[in-house]
């Protein structure tokens, strides 16, 4: 089996725990009953000020800001890179599989996003591997090394950062191995400032790159999938509440027409 | 294993809990776990351990598989305890970077622990004594004015008076420990040298509930709340007023939502009509040449967002300077005295007021002012305990003062 089909095969797995994860957590919220509001809801209530509110507590979380800049620095950097590496992988793995692999659509456009060695692509995946790296290494450093007080860390904490750990930071070996495998030309590799040199840096090593790309892709994407699996279950499960929750909390606290 | 009724939250109580990222920022902030260190008593232990049990109880092998499980009676035990050495202040959720609106939760989490009967037996007493004498001291209900009795000037009749603006909802604890009678003397004198049309409830006037529903006993609050809005709507004044913050927020916040309809008249605290009439120059307030610093009371500002009134108030003597503490407005810390954490844990409570007390000392302020009898006696009895010679006294008493 190649390795793609058995990623999709994976991957069916995944999304269809992950589903079952999320209909526990919404068993637990429909069974919470109906508390009337204190209040009325804030007056105004327009697109503008939930707009605001959605980007400025939701995705930016300005109570953070005030809080810590250290701490919201990381956590933004992080998240928004996230957010961002997401939303290229399920363009371009909708390109792929979707309308390339499942269509046969073969126009310019789609096949300078399937190919991973187009500059802009290779640019894309590139840059936005990096602030989740460093995003990563500030959280990692500020729990296990500096460790405030405040922190407790418990195996939830641990497993939902050694999973992210794992995917990301395999991320750069997996592209220079890939690189060694297809055996990628300067010109086309060049743009990948990360992972072509680590390419270089490896080729001496002379391995059996298609085998360790195969291997070296399932290390990557395993905890990922493991990730999306165990997320209903952890606090990593905050990356779909919290925006609701600081959007929400922001307009009832009137935060949004500061 | 414990079952837990997951209907005793809302959804949205839910919904937060699963938000919460475990950063600890509460944990920094929590005032009684800054005193008694024990990690059940943060709200971040609470939030995750309350939904790791839901998601236990309904997230099936998956869950299990996961770590979580149901409560055990021992986990149940330990539960209550960190539930209730808590004082509702409410600075969590002001220092949660989503701000989750945890004192609703933290009160859903007791009324669990009621129904699995996990909770300090003291508070059964309470329900009694409630449901027997209607205040929460079990004194003869109809002995609610003897505050009243020593005042230079008689008030009158004011009873149940028909042809009142207001009526002033004195409370227990202002009627009945006289370490803070000055407070409804001083705000009745008040109310009469302004010309206001006032009345009060007497032996008609219950428990507002609060203590009831912050234990975990909402149901048995119902019908205090019921005959307490009957009997101010049978004088038909249009104006209710307060000076116990923990009385304004039931009246004000919880009272239109446990009876589902609005009150019908107006709930203000007494602060703000002292700002409205000290700011107009309704009041002739000599000079206190004096520094003053104030602390706000969890329930007027964090629950009900009352900050400035007060502040405008004191403000508004000629020669007082107002100097903030440390830990003031929305992250003021609280004085150990609320949340009925006092009956659970008495100790703790001291323990919070003591480094209060430290705050206020620190800004060298010869006035401790607040807008709450319970935090008045609360400071009082931390001063007392630790001979610092400073006044403390309700913006009431202050103003009334000054009026002299």
């Amino acid at each position: 089996m190649d390795r793609l089909t058995i990623f999709w095969m994976l991957m069916a797995a995944t999304v269809a725990l992950f589903l079952w994860g999320l209909v526990a957590n919404v068993s637990i919220y429909r069974a919470g009953r109906r508390r009337a509001p204190a209040e009325a809801p804030p007056d105004g209530l327009g697109a503008r000020r939930v707009l605001g509110a959605l980007l400025a507590d939701g995705l930016f979380h300005r109570a953070l800001f005030r809080e810590s800049k250290w701490r919201w620095a990381a956590h933004t950097v992080f998240s928004i890179g996230f957010l961002l590496l997401f939303a290229l992988s399920t363009f371009t793995g909708f390109f792929e599989e979707i309308l390339h692999r499942g269509f046969g659509v073969a126009t310019p456009f789609v096949l300078a996003v399937v190919d991973k060695d187009t500059p802009i692509m290779a640019l894309l995946n590139e840059v936005l591997g990096l602030p989740l790296v460093v995003g990563l290494v500030a959280i990692l450093v500020r729990r296990y090394a500096l460790r405030p007080a405040q922190l407790r860390t418990e195996a939830d904490d641990t497993w939902v950062l050694a999973l992210l750990g794992v995917g990301l930071l395999t991320g750069y070996p997996l592209e220079a191995v890939r690189f060694l495998a297809e055996g990628t030309a300067p010109a086309a590799g060049s743009i990948s400032f990360i992972g072509y040199p680590l390419a270089q840096a490896l080729r001496p090593l002379a391995l059996p790159w298609e085998a360790w790309h195969f291997a070296l892709f399932f290390v990557h994407v395993l905890p990922f999938m493991a990730l999306l699996v165990y997320m209903p279950y952890s606090k990593f499960f905050h990356v779909l509440v919290g925006p609701i929750v600081a959007t929400v909390n922001a307009l009832r606290r009137g935060e949004a027409a500061r | 294993m414990t079952r837990l009724d997951l209907s005793r939250f809302g959804a949205w109580q839910w919904i937060q809990m699963d938000a919460c990222t475990r950063c600890g920022e509460c944990v920094k902030w929590c005032p009684t776990f800054a005193e008694a260190q024990r990690d059940e008593i943060t709200p971040l232990y609470k939030l995750t351990r309350f939904r790791s049990y839901a998601k236990g109880l309904r997230g099936g092998f998956l869950a299990r598989l996961f770590g979580h499980r149901p409560p055990t009676d021992s986990d149940i035990r330990l539960f209550s305890r960190g539930a209730y050495d808590c004082t509702l202040c409410a600075r969590c959720t002001a220092v949660c970077p989503v701000h989750i609106d945890t004192r609703d939760i933290w009160i859903a989490m007791r009324e669990e622990m009621v129904a699995q009967g996990a909770h300090p037996p003291l508070f059964d007493t309470l329900r009694a004594t409630l449901g027997e004498k209607y205040n929460i001291l079990g004194e003869d209900n109809a002995q609610r004015m003897v505050w009243s009795e020593n005042l230079d000037t008689p008030l009158g009749d004011i009873v149940g008076r028909r042809d009142a603006d207001v009526v002033y909802f004195v409370g227990c604890v202002s009627s009945f420990y006289p370490a803070v009678y000055g407070v409804p003397q001083a705000f009745t004198s008040i109310l009469t040298r302004t010309g206001t049309r006032f009345a009060v409830l007497g032996g008609d006037e219950w428990c507002c509930g609060f203590p009831l529903h912050i234990a975990g006993m909402g149901d048995a609050a119902l019908e205090l709340a019921r005959h307490n809005v009957q009997a101010v709507q049978a004088t038909g004044a249009k104006r209710l007023v307060t000076t116990c913050p923990s009385c304004y927020h039931t009246w004000r916040h919880e009272y239109p939502r446990w009876l589902g309809q609005p009150l019908g008249f107006e709930v203000v605290h007494a602060t703000e009509m002292l700002a409205e009439w000290a700011t107009s120059g309704a009041l002739a307030l000599k000079r206190l040449d004096a520094q003053v610093t104030y602390h706000d009371p969890c329930d007027l500002g964090r629950t009900s967002g009352i900050y400035e009134a007060p502040r405008r108030a004191i403000r508004a003597i000629p020669g007082v300077a107002l100097v903030e503490m440390q830990d003031h407005h929305e992250r003021a810390l609280c004085c150990g005295g609320g949340g009925d954490a006092e009956m659970a844990n008495a100790e703790l409570t001291a323990a919070v007021a003591k480094r209060r007390l430290a705050q206020a000392q620190a800004t060298g302020a010869e006035y401790l002012i607040s807008a709450c009898q319970q935090c008045k006696r609360t400071l009082a009895a931390a001063a007392r305990r630790e001979k610092v010679r400073m006044r403390i006294l309700d913006v009431t008493e202050l103003i009334w003062q000054v009026m002299q």
